[in-house]
């Protein structure tokens, strides 16, 4: 699938599959993962779920470490839970792997996912990709520490005033 | 006053930049009404009933003379000639046109003014008490954590598609004028037994369709955990606030579904995780931050002068000025001076560009290029010397902003209404019109003090109709309107929601039944220092429903 990465359009082998079996790399609907968990959690080839705003980090808490991957699924633009589920996923649980955003994305929105923890973005058609690139650039400043390693302006203030 | 830097101006310009190309994206039919509309929302553009409606943050209801100026420009050149003060330290235009708004937002940037966040389901301008820095019984100026939750809100990446629209406000003073408890996030600047000031926090507060006084979840916050106590809660309501239904979505019901107990357990679970990462505010900035607020050089003198009470003996009309409009300034010599805008005639809370400039020239003349709004929908200039304020009312005069009525029955909080509002059921200008003109004796309104009425066009309750003394709200009965009284409410520190009075009244009945309710009131207070308030708690609604329909 294509996605945005590191300000780069990329394709990448992920697939989605609800067959526990399947090879290669695969992300799982988090009903297929919940019923399969112990078979999965032993795949060798890399492995990823996707997660809701309805999820529970703590459900899935003792599985990161086998994951490569978490999709974030936005069934609607104005549903802001995915941008905390990001954040904690980054900074409460230190999940390290891809976090992907997927579903119902405003390329308006894809700045602050980026700053929330998710590094790939699936926008919703070829127009969108290559609006994104733009997109990404229209903020510059920060006023919040987030999950991502952005100086904030209270930061840049003090490197003024000590300069 | 808050002075932007390079990094708050880039921030704001930015924004005007990204609102310009989504308006274009929307005019070349790249985005969808809906998709737009969440965007445009966020820049405080709402689609109205005649025409768009823009809402113009005036972050904790400070203004400079200069960034008044603008906005009588703007009301000049993009809107009728006015603009309309709300209850929340914000101004609203009822006439501009979609495709020139990004004009407008460049024209506020450059004043440092905008309207991000100002609607949408995020987080909105954080409001506090007027007399800020002023008051007599202030414990502490609330000004510069409003700036520091401001900086900390604007563009939140996590917290820009909540559940519900999120509103914060502060109260500095031992009186709480900026109905603090009503807030999805209330915050009262306190001081512990050690004599330290932090805050108290309140959660879960709000008016519209559930009116629910807000709750403590904190009774002391050191200042340094502001921002992540509020990041906490925030963070708790965005992933646990209910998305099903919009009427059952701001934080009120998820404090009120869980608990204030488990909801505090949450917050202060996640808080803990958090409190001692870079949201911590260390004493150099809140340092930074107040050197904004820092008093102006008051004159020493100014209490020498005795013009002022040889005026006031000589003048009664200036008095009565005086004594409605004014009020005590900390600085002995100064005062606080309202400027109403609830002359009879106009909507509540309007102001024509002729009179922005007017105020913005007497507050550079008269008190250091200052300008406040209020909770109320009126205007102050935080600091006039006594010695000035006679040459003050006389210029107000002029220009109708001297309405001698702060604090009286005339004093209405009134949302727009069906006049303008796609959302009312009823018109609430004329109703406003209506009270004034029955109730147009300065001597009567006097006689009965203060009286708070607070009206609305619909159960969203903009008017906030459920805390006034009297709440007014208006009902669509088959394409007829009427209004609903409700006595007794207060936003104030004695927050209370008010008792419904009965069936609702034909529109032409309105002053009528105020009349009949402010009789009771005169029949049964004990004496002239009773309020009408206090009259109510005293005696109860029956008394009053048995004659409001005489």
């Amino acid at each position: 699938m294509k996605v945005l990465k590191n300000k780069q359009i990329i394709e990448i082998e992920w697939k989605v599959s609800d067959q526990p079996d399947a090879e290669g790399r695969i992300i799982f609907p988090y009903k297929t993962f919940l019923a399969n968990q112990k078979t999965l959690l032993a795949r060798t080839d890399p492995t990823g779920v996707i997660l809701d705003g309805g999820a529970s980090l703590d459900d899935i808490a003792n599985a990161l470490d086998n994951l490569e991957l978490i999709a974030l699924e936005f069934h609607k633009f104005t549903d802001g839970r995915c941008f905390t589920l990001a954040r904690l996923l980054r900074e409460a649980y230190g999940f390290q792997g891809d976090i992907l955003a997927t579903g119902d994305i405003l390329t308006d929105q894809i700045a602050h996912m980026q700053r929330c923890g998710i590094n790939l973005l699936r926008l919703r058609n070829e127009h969108e990709i290559n609006m994104a690139l733009g997109a990404l650039t229209s903020q510059t400043v920060f006023y919040q520490p987030a999950a991502d390693d952005q100086q904030t302006i209270r930061q840049l203030r003090y490197d003024l005033d000590t300069r | 006053m808050y002075q932007y830097d390079q990094y708050d101006q880039k921030a704001v310009d930015e924004r005007v930049a990204e609102f310009r190309k989504q308006t274009q994206r929307f005019l070349a039919g790249e985005l969808t009404e809906e998709e737009f509309r969440h965007l445009r929302l966020r820049n405080g553009l709402y689609i109205q009933t005649h025409a768009p409606m823009l809402r113009v943050a005036i972050p904790y209801g400070t203004l400079s003379s200069r960034q008044l100026r603008m906005l009588a420009q703007i009301a000049r050149e993009y809107d009728k000639g006015y603009g309309h003060i709300s209850t929340r330290q914000n101004i609203q235009y009822n006439w501009p046109a979609l495709e020139r708004v990004p004009d407008i937002l460049e024209n506020l940037a450059s004043v440092q003014m905008h309207a991000i966040q100002t609607s949408g389901n995020c987080i909105r301008n954080t409001t506090t008490d007027h007399l800020a820095g002023v008051a007599v019984d202030e414990i502490e100026d609330p000004r510069p954590y409003c700036e520091i939750v401001r900086q900390w809100s604007t563009f939140h990446p996590e917290f820009n598609w909540l559940p519900r629209k999120f509103k914060i406000a502060f109260s500095g003073a031992e009186n709480d004028r900026a109905a603090v408890k009503f807030h999805d996030i209330g915050i009262y600047i306190v001081r512990n037994s050690d004599g330290e000031t932090g805050f108290k926090i309140l959660v879960g507060g709000g008016l519209g369709r559930m009116p629910i006084i807000g709750v403590t979840i904190r009774e002391f916050l050191e200042k340094r955990h502001l921002l992540s106590y509020l990041e906490a809660i925030l963070r708790v309501y965005n992933l646990e606030g209910r998305r099903d239904n919009i009427h059952r979505a701001r934080i009120k019901v998820l404090v009120k579904s869980l608990g204030i107990e488990t909801f505090r357990d949450k917050v202060e679970k996640e808080w803990k995780r958090i409190k001692d990462s870079s949201l911590k505010i260390d004493q150099k900035e809140i340092d930074r931050v107040t050197a904004f607020f820092s008093s102006p050089e008051y004159d020493r003198d100014a209490v020498n002068d005795t013009s002022f009470i040889e005026i006031l003996n000589r003048d009664p009309d200036f008095k009565r000025w005086i004594q409605h409009n004014t009020v005590i300034h900390k600085v002995p010599g100064y005062r606080a001076a309202y400027i109403s805008l609830k002359a009879p005639g106009v909507p509540p809370g309007d102001i024509t560009d002729i009179q922005m400039e007017t105020v913005a020239d007497l507050a550079d003349r008269f008190s250091y290029g200052e300008i406040r709004t209020t909770h109320d929908q009126n205007l102050l200039l935080p600091d006039i010397k006594q010695a000035d304020l006679y040459a003050l009312w006389q210029q107000l005069k002029v220009h109708g902003l001297a309405t001698a009525n702060i604090g009286t029955l005339n004093d209405m909080i009134c949302c727009p209404g069906l006049d303008f509002c796609s959302l009312a059921n009823a018109s609430s200008i004329s109703i406003a019109k209506q009270i004034n003109e029955r109730f147009d004796d300065l001597d009567y309104l006097y006689d009965l003090g203060p009286i708070k009425i607070k009206m609305s066009g619909c159960m969203n309750a903009c008017g906030h109709h459920h805390v006034g003394h009297i709440g007014i709200l208006g009902v669509d009965k088959k394409g007829t309107e009427f209004y609903q009284f409700t006595l007794g409410g207060s936003s104030e520190n004695d927050a209370t929601l008010g008792d419904r009075l009965g069936p609702a009244v034909a529109k032409d009945d309105v002053a009528d039944t105020i009349e009949h309710i402010l009789n009771v009131y005169l029949d049964e207070r004990l004496n002239a220092e009773e309020t009408f308030l206090e009259t109510y708690r005293r005696i109860g609604i029956e008394t009053f429903r048995e004659r409001a329909y005489a």
